[in-house]
């Protein structure tokens, strides 16, 4: 006959320490999380360090105060060569910064590198807000996964991915990614999608459509200025066509553009990256908008 | 979990009674018809006799995935396999590559295909998956579902023949792939019938191969030749196949070797070649598992979610590492894991992939990072889940 150990209960506890804070923490010590759990409603500012992964846990809400800045330590104990540090939010992440008051998302190297944290993660959130934020030096500078969102006026750089999202309703606009191995890597699954009025320079590929992206991805009005690679790569499971109509790639020559894509013009089983009509023109009012609209609208 | 259409249980019969599908080999049309009366009767006789909820069930995987859209198929005679008339096929396996075949008590031939061409039975060409069991026939236990579990290979190319070195004889030729890899120390067998079920000695053996899978026969006669694979883990030459040995069964036999030609093969093959009459090894019952109920936000069971447990945090972008089977009408589940440790546990309805919109998903919330600790040989119950549909 089966039975259930006593002590169940004991190792499940000790399966994390959770550490539950409320209120606005004090500026002047920096707050610091070490494999942490926040369990309560909890607000951030100053300078937040944090050391492995951090979850906030369903039915809190996570807001990050303009001005914080969030420094992920190296550690790497499963030697994979990406830093553990990691923010997840499973409940609610309100992270709005202002034009002059950024929240920074940054390794706490000296010398830092791409890779030396592992994500933002935003999973099953309803309404997450992330504006006028910095994400620098992770592996995916924001993830977001199986989540309603809205993403405005963020830089993500030397990331190895600036941002990432699956399986989630979300408005990309105005942001600055630049200089990441992929700038941004989807997988929709049928979700709603706008991605426009943002700048993609200097990434190794700045759209990465793994796979399951239909046409309820709309992408549009962005400004393409350069990739080192390519500007659009579909994953070998990308079989459908994308419609990137009416975006600006830096020329207004077809071919130099049909060059820009890895699709079917270069491997068969792709499906195709359909630009045309394009924009002749760089599209104005892309990235970060200098002049801080105020409160933006909700979606 | 996503099924096929239809009952999980359903069952092609392709024939109106059991037994109808066998061949008849009398000479004249009489004969015939009374050679069918008396297969009908039997088939009739056995079915009569066996219990309910006799049959097979099992996996299809390919290199370690599970294959959804397979069909199994049962024949009498190794004949009929070579015919093309199966005496029962199953449904499309599942999306974990599940599947289910009734029949009545007796052995049989078991054949798992997956064809581009067309749903039913038929001819195989390249790119269809293919797998003859190793451990054909296989004798069903009355009153249970014995377990055959399928490693399926892709014909890649059909025979080619190429120019041979002599005008009189025959040339068989190739290399046998284990994993997209040569396979090294296989024992490649030609038999010219199917008398022992390709057991016992064969009419040619090649020796062991090298490193770079490569074998070859000269001088065979001109005949049809069936081209088998065979390797041994323990190293010993009989007994049943177990797992940890390789086997292939050309998908393409019967191979036609002609005088003055060389037919050059390339031959998939598959380790841990028989699991017959054990357990899925998902859901073996070990001694060690994981149970509760999963039920939506208004406390109803959601059906065809299953729980699943990954050893990593990262519960995404992968296969989870061991699931249970969808939960029963009250909500019901069971993960049985092969040994104690540390889990992360959720719960949904589609395997694999990332969930979809308006998928039903959930974890584990007892503990704050998802996760569960169990040791060897105990149960942890009341691990339950509440699902929501992906947003919605």
């Amino acid at each position: 006959m089966r039975t259930v150990p006593l002590s169940r209960n004991v190792l499940l506890a000790a399966v994390g320490i959770a550490v539950s804070l409320a209120g606005v923490a004090p500026a002047a010590e920096p707050l610091r999380y070490d494999k942490g759990y926040i369990t309560k409603d909890t607000t951030w500012s100053g300078t937040v360090i944090v050391r492995g992964q951090t979850v906030v846990k369903r039915g809190c809400t996570l807001t990050i105060l303009p001005g914080t800045v969030v420094k992920f330590e190296w550690v790497d104990e499963d030697g994979d060569e990406i830093g553990d540090g990691e923010l997840t939010v499973e409940g609610r992440l309100l992270a709005r910064g202002t034009k002059d008051n950024v929240i920074v998302f940054t390794s706490a190297r000296e010398n830092p590198r791409m890779k030396d944290w592992t994500f933002v993660q935003v999973s099953v959130n309803k309404d997450a807000a992330v504006e006028y934020c910095r994400f620098e030096y992770g592996f995916t500078g924001l993830q977001v996964h199986y989540s309603t969102a809205v993403i405005r006026n963020c830089l993500f750089r030397n990331n190895f991915e600036g941002l990432r999202f699956s399986t989630t309703d979300v408005r990309i606009e105005n942001n600055d990614i630049v200089d990441n191995y992929y700038g941004i890597r989807c997988e929709a699954h049928g979700s709603r999608t706008v991605i426009t009025k943002n700048r993609f320079s200097g990434n190794e590929f700045a759209f990465f459509p793994v796979q399951k992206n239909w046409d309820t991805v709309k992408i549009y009005e962005n400004n393409f200025e350069g990739s080192r690679v390519y500007d659009v790569k579909f994953g070998m499971n990308q079989k459908q066509d994308m419609d990137f109509t009416r975006n600006w790639w830096g020329t207004a020559d077809p071919r130099e553009i049909e060059g820009k894509f890895y699709d079917r013009s270069k491997e068969e089983t792709l499906g195709r990256v359909l630009f045309a009509p394009f924009l002749a023109e760089r599209v104005s009012g892309c990235g970060i908008l200098q002049a801080d609209p105020g409160k933006t609208e909700e979606r | 979990m996503r099924r096929a259409a239809g009952s999980f249980l359903f069952v092609l019969l392709l024939c109106s009674a059991w037994g109808a599908a066998l061949p008849a080999f009398a000479a004249g049309p009489e004969e015939a018809a009374k050679e069918a009366q008396k297969a009908q009767a039997l088939a009739e006789k056995l079915a009569a006799e066996t219990p309910p909820g006799t049959g097979f069930e099992g996996r299809v995987v390919r290199e370690g995935e599970v294959l959804a859209g397979a069909r199994v198929y049962a024949y009498k005679t190794f004949q009929d396999v070579m015919a093309r008339a199966p005496f029962a096929v199953s449904a499309p396996t599942a999306d974990d590559g599940s599947w289910k075949l009734d029949v009545p008590r007796g052995k049989y031939y078991l054949v798992a295909k997956k064809r581009k061409g067309g749903d039913g039975d038929g001819p195989l060409s390249a790119g269809d998956d293919f797998a003859y069991h190793g451990s054909n026939p296989v004798t069903v236990v009355p009153g249970k579902y014995t377990h055959v579990g399928f490693s399926i290979v892709r014909l890649e190319q059909e025979v080619q023949y190429e120019e041979g070195t002599d005008k009189g004889s025959g040339s068989l030729a190739g290399v046998v792939m284990l994993g997209g890899k040569p396979a090294e120390g296989v024992n490649v067998l030609l038999y010219v019938d199917d008398k022992h079920d390709f057991r016992g000695m064969a009419y040619s053996s090649s020796p062991p191969t090298r490193a770079d899978g490569l074998f070859r026969f000269d001088f065979l006669p001109e005949a049809d030749y069936f081209v088998i694979a065979r390797k041994r883990a323990t190293g010993k030459g009989a007994g049943p196949l177990t797992d940890g040995d390789t086997f292939g069964f050309y998908v393409a036999n019967p191979v036609p070797v002609k005088a003055g030609r060389t037919a050059r093969l390339r031959f998939g093959v598959i380790s841990k070649a028989a699991e017959i009459g054990k357990e899925d090894s998902l859901f073996r019952d070990t001694g060690t598992y994981v149970t509760g109920t999963i039920l939506d936000k208004d406390g109803k069971p959601v059906k065809g979610v299953y729980a699943f447990a990954y050893t990593e945090k990262s519960m995404a972008h992968r296969r989870p590492d061991h699931i249970s089977r969808p939960v029963d009408a009250a909500g019901k589940y069971v993960i049985h894991l092969p040994q104690g440790g540390s889990y992360f546990i959720g719960a949904r309805s589609e395997y694999g992939d990332t969930p979809a919109y308006g998928e039903w998903y959930g974890r584990y919330e007892g503990t704050p990072d998802h996760s569960v600790r169990i040791e060897t040989g105990h149960v942890l119950e009341k691990i339950d889940m509440v699902v929501e549909r992906i947003l919605q």
